[in-house]
């Protein structure tokens, strides 16, 4: 749910600060009334609503506001109340806000499309008939979250056969020199292995979740399996059908010095605990298969409490960041060892232009009270290919085309802490992202149509013998 | 608003400070060659009317009523040249490297169509050709390899030949002021095979070298080397102007619309797949003609046209002083954007630490990251231009299919330029020397004064096997009293070229001419070439020498 009765003209004053002065002028104080303006999407580019959850479609005109502009409407209707049982399909009859589990957390979770020995998954799809009701397996992910799944790196994508320039050359070489070493491959995990603390000595955790259109192509194909899987791809490109979408959630515990009408939460079973635990959620990456872009749209957000901007002066708190900490004793972006927090410092500044659909956006919580935590959040940017290019026939190499996108850095702070560098990106990543591991003597693995989450896939084979691959 | 009486010179740039009537005389060349561009970017090409125009939606605001309710769309890029991803997404470890070096492997792929191909030169050619997104730099290091600065321009080529055509003291002094105390007139100078400057009978003096030592390459020394103005071939504004107009065109294939950025270019064949710019623009134009809702919509470049740096996005930089990194970009040429402006508009720029400060750009980090290239801080810049559109009322274009570059047999003959040809065989070999293609020095508009006979002058045309003989070619001025004879033909570099003599009475209307080129056994164009002479007053100073747009087209796919 979105959390309720926060104080949306003080995410405005953030967001102000941020936009207009460059300078983060911290959450204390009044702040100014919300001032909505001119949406900065124009010419074919849909303004978001928070009136209703509006399809996020691909902007007429392919630019950055545009692109934005799409993006916050995914954001805002993917986090729309869901219908009651069913999978991620908004209800309309409810404002955003409203309680409840959202769209998006109703879809299915890895674990439950990428079953041990490559089982079929209890999950039945209804391919072709999408107005349908979902018919999915549907206990576990209206209720509260499970937070213990792997992460897209764990330890299915490390025992991949990516090259080892291939991992070099998307600046991904910790991911495997620090994943090793770690105790377990949990959700606590980001992409490069390592593990970030909240400021309470909590971990930040992450789940990946994927959209009925997707699972439908998957389980249609059969290939939530490893062989089969590179089977397939070996006699036709995996292509995730239009109208597919992927996110990974970053949460926090919701503790001391948090204020819960901040953030759209949840409550969790903490690392297969039996107590329940309000969450928060800090970060969130949308993956977005869309027609004419074969590259897909890619767009991550961010509370904007997390940590304070590279540069710029610091607010009175923040969730993954002490301000009173000075730069040696807290080393920004550096491991800790737990308990200890991570001095989190966002890099890269949010794009010009979603800084600008950012305010709008915050302004837009001025008529929908019960929508006030949406304020606290904040696109970081989006990326899309300004040339989006053909995909190779079958069996595709890697990595896929980028399709030159628009920018060649797109990062979060909560989601890839430790990888704040220059041309890192969604896009420059996902294109080497490869099917699973082939059974032995099977030809593989290929390219997954920019999906990590393939890599789940196991093989068929007797219980207790996944492990060896 | 209303209609536009003057185009406007690149971010209204003023280089004539203290000469109002020299300023007055730039002002009015540099919007006589945009309004000559846009004219020609109305019609399409030539040789090719039936896929390639005309182009009805894309207008001229010199013509043309604009209503105060016209939409003004932004079109942004990234100033990092993006066909190396596009190209090479494994080795995305080299891509800043090559951005500032040029040392780029073969094509091996066509992004068409996803296919392998026998690898193939890496182009655009030329001294920088690779930095093609309107956006060249070059950078300076001290005896360590340190960065010391970089010099950024997106200033079109056009305008410094214009300029020169004013007064080339004038481009001199900018050099010196931009680039080096060190560089001279004689520094600019085109030349000869025999080192000899040029001169041009069009103005009297020597011809403008637009690919001089101080504004070559990638690399800046203390005596040569600098990013004084655009070199790339793609990177001109004429060319721009008919990449924009060609986008208007709706386009459809057997699937239905074409309307994603790539599919478009692939099948206009306007500019270069892969690219930041090319097919971002024409996506953006093609969509807000013909998929915003705008009925009968009309589109142009916003004035003052022009392809505009804006400032890079700096969170990301960290000096080891803890100085603003931001304090070190220093606008040249251009200015940034005030209250109500939709964007920057920087022709010119520097990212350069004082020697005093006691470290240079290479101590400064992004994201970390050590500045060991130019191209890293390009990949913080992005380009703009500003397009203008509004509903006309009247009838959308109807859909045309894709193009393809058509047989020899079907091409229709189309001057190209009209040059003396001295000249033209000066820049002919110039561009060969420089590595790059064949006649992508801008060539500027012939004029002509009434009652005069110029001969020797080089007609350069679009095919590619020469004509038998002189006699197989009539060339038709649409201006009465103006006549071409043919004297010759020749063909030097691969180019098929008339060697006219041109005939203006005294009599003959001011103002440009339209040429058709009609070759015995070939098609001929319904629409003349325009753009490439001008008749001036006969007592009229023969240094008024407008240019004509680029237009590339052809082997663009890979």
């Amino acid at each position: 749910m979105i959390g309720r009765g926060g104080s949306a003209a003080a995410a405005l004053a953030i967001l102000a600060g941020v936009w207009a002065t460059g300078i983060l002028a911290g959450r204390a104080g009044p702040a100014p009334a919300a001032a909505q303006g001119q949406p900065p999407c124009v010419l074919g580019g849909a303004a978001p609503t928070m009136d209703k959850p509006a399809p996020a479609s691909v902007p007429v005109v392919n630019n950055n506001s545009n692109f934005d502009c799409m993006a916050w409407q995914a954001f805002i209707s993917l986090n729309w109340p869901a219908l009651a049982g069913q999978q991620g399909v908004a209800d309309p009859s409810k404002p955003l806000g409203s309680p409840g589990p959202t769209v998006w957390q109703t879809f299915a979770t890895v674990d439950q499309v990428f079953l041990a020995n490559g089982a079929r998954p209890a999950l039945l799809a209804t391919t072709g008939a999408a107005a349908a009701p979902r018919r999915f397996r549907v206990a576990g992910i209206v209720g509260p979250r499970h937070l213990r799944q792997k992460s897209k790196a764990s330890s299915a994508f490390l025992k991949t056969k990516v090259p080892p320039k291939t991992l070099r050359a998307r600046n991904m070489p910790k991911l495997r020199a620090l994943a090793p070493a770690s105790p377990k491959l949990d959700s606590d995990e980001q992409a490069d292995g390592n593990v970030l603390i909240d400021q309470n000595g909590h971990f930040a955790y992450y789940e990946e979740l994927l959209s009925p259109t997707e699972v439908d192509y998957i389980v249609g194909n059969g290939i939530y399996e490893a062989g089969a899987q590179n089977r397939f791809a070996a006699a036709q490109p995996i292509s995730l059908p239009t109208g597919s979408t992927e996110v990974k959630a970053a949460w926090k515990i919701l503790g001391p010095g948090d204020d819960p009408s901040h953030y759209i939460t949840s409550q969790a079973y903490i690392d297969g605990g039996t107590v329940l635990t309000p969450v928060g959620l800090v970060g969130l990456h949308i993956m977005m298969r869309v027609p004419g872009l074969n590259q897909g749209v890619w767009a991550t957000f961010s509370q904007i409490e997390n940590a304070p901007r590279q540069g710029l002066a610091a607010a009175a708190h923040y969730a993954f960041n002490n301000p009173a900490c000075s730069a040696k004793v807290c080393v920004p972006n550096q491991v800790t060892a737990p308990p200890t927090p991570t001095q989190v410092v966002q890099v890269f500044a949010p794009d010009t232009s979603a800084a600008a659909i950012n305010a709008y956006v915050a302004g837009l919580v001025a008529s929908h009270p019960a929508a006030g935590a949406m304020a606290y959040y904040q696109l970081l940017n989006v990326q899309w290919p300004t040339s989006s290019t053909p995909l190779p026939g079958a069996p595709q190499a890697l990595p896929l085309p980028s399709g030159s996108p628009n920018t060649p850095t797109l990062i979060n702070p909560v989601l890839e802490t430790f990888m704040q560098t220059s041309s890192t990106s969604c896009l420059g990543c996902h294109a080497f992202a490869p099917t699973a591991s082939p059974p032995s003597g099977q030809a593989g693995p290929f390219a997954s149509g920019y999906s990590f989450l393939l890599l789940h896939a196991q093989p068929a084979r007797a219980a207790g013998s996944a492990g060896k691959r | 608003m209303a209609v536009l009486k003057q185009y406007s010179t690149p971010a209204y740039v003023v280089d004539f400070p203290n000469n109002a009537s020299q300023q007055a005389e730039m002002d009015t060349q540099w919007s006589d060659n945009i309004n000559r561009w846009v004219g020609a970017a109305q019609i399409g090409d030539i040789y090719d009317l039936e896929n390639h125009g005309p182009r009805p939606a894309f207008y001229n605001p010199l013509a043309t009523d604009v209503p105060d309710s016209a939409l003004v769309a932004t079109i942004t890029w990234a100033a990092f040249p993006g066909r190396f991803s596009a190209l090479f997404p494994n080795d995305a470890g080299q891509w800043n490297h090559w951005s500032d070096y040029g040392d780029m492997p073969p094509i091996t792929t066509d992004l068409c169509s996803a296919s392998t191909i026998s690898p193939i030169p890496y182009g655009p050619t030329g001294p920088r050709g690779w930095q093609d997104e309107y956006c060249e730099w070059s950078v300076a290091r001290d005896s360590n390899g340190n960065i010391t600065s970089v010099m950024f321009t997106c200033e079109n080529p056009e305008y410094w030949l214009t300029l020169w055509n004013c007064d080339p003291n004038a481009v001199l002094a900018q050099y010196q002021s931009l680039v080096s105390p060190k560089v001279t007139l004689l520094d600019l100078a085109l030349l000869d095979v025999s080192g000899q400057p040029v001169i041009d009978p069009a103005t009297g003096r020597w011809a403008y070298n637009p690919l001089n030592k101080w504004n070559n390459g990638p690399h800046r020394s203390a005596d040569s080397g600098g990013a004084v103005h655009l070199t790339s071939s793609p990177n001109t504004l004429g060319a721009e102007f008919d990449l924009a107009a060609c986008a208007t065109m709706p386009r459809t294939n057997s699937s239905g619309p074409v309307k994603a950025a790539a599919e478009l270019v692939c099948c206009a064949l306007y500019g270069r797949i892969g690219r930041h710019s090319d097919p971002t623009i024409g996506q953006n134009v093609n969509a807000v003609v013909n998929y915003s809702g705008l009925q009968g919509a009309l589109l142009t470049l916003t004035d003052p046209p022009g392809l505009y740096m804006q400032t890079p996005d700096f969170s990301a930089f960290q000096t080891p002083d803890g100085s603003d990194p931001a304090s070190y970009w220093t606008v040249v040429r251009g200015k940034t954007k005030k209250a109500g402006d939709p964007i920057d508009r920087i022709l010119h720029a520097t990212y350069a630490v004082p020697a005093e400060k006691g470290f240079t750009v290479s101590d400064i980090t992004i994201a970390g990251q050590k500045i060991q290239y130019g191209g890293q801080i390009v990949g913080v810049i992005e380009m703009a231009l500003l397009g203008t559109a509004f509903p006309s009322g009247g009838p959308n274009q109807a859909p045309v299919g894709c193009t393809a570059d058509l047989p020899e047999a079907q091409v229709i003959p189309w001057a190209q330029a009209l040059q003396d040809v001295r000249v033209f065989g000066a820049y002919r070999n110039l561009e060969s020397a420089q590595n790059e293609l064949p006649m992508s020095v801008p060539v500027l508009a012939l004029p002509v004064a009434q009652g005069a006979t110029v001969g020797h002058l080089a007609l350069p045309l679009n095919i590619g096997s020469p004509p038998a003989s002189p006699d197989l070619v009539t060339v038709t001025v649409t201006t009465p009293g103006v006549s071409i004879a043919v004297d010759s033909i020749a063909t030097d570099n691969q180019i098929v070229t008339l060697i006219v003599t041109v005939t203006a009475s005294s009599s003959a209307a001011v103002g440009d001419c339209g040429i058709i080129v009609d070759i015995q056994g070939s098609p001929t164009s319904p629409e003349p070439a325009i753009g490439l002479l001008t008749i001036i007053p006969a007592a009229s100073s023969a240094a008024s020498a407008p240019s004509r747009p680029r237009v590339l087209r052809m082997g663009m796919r890979a």
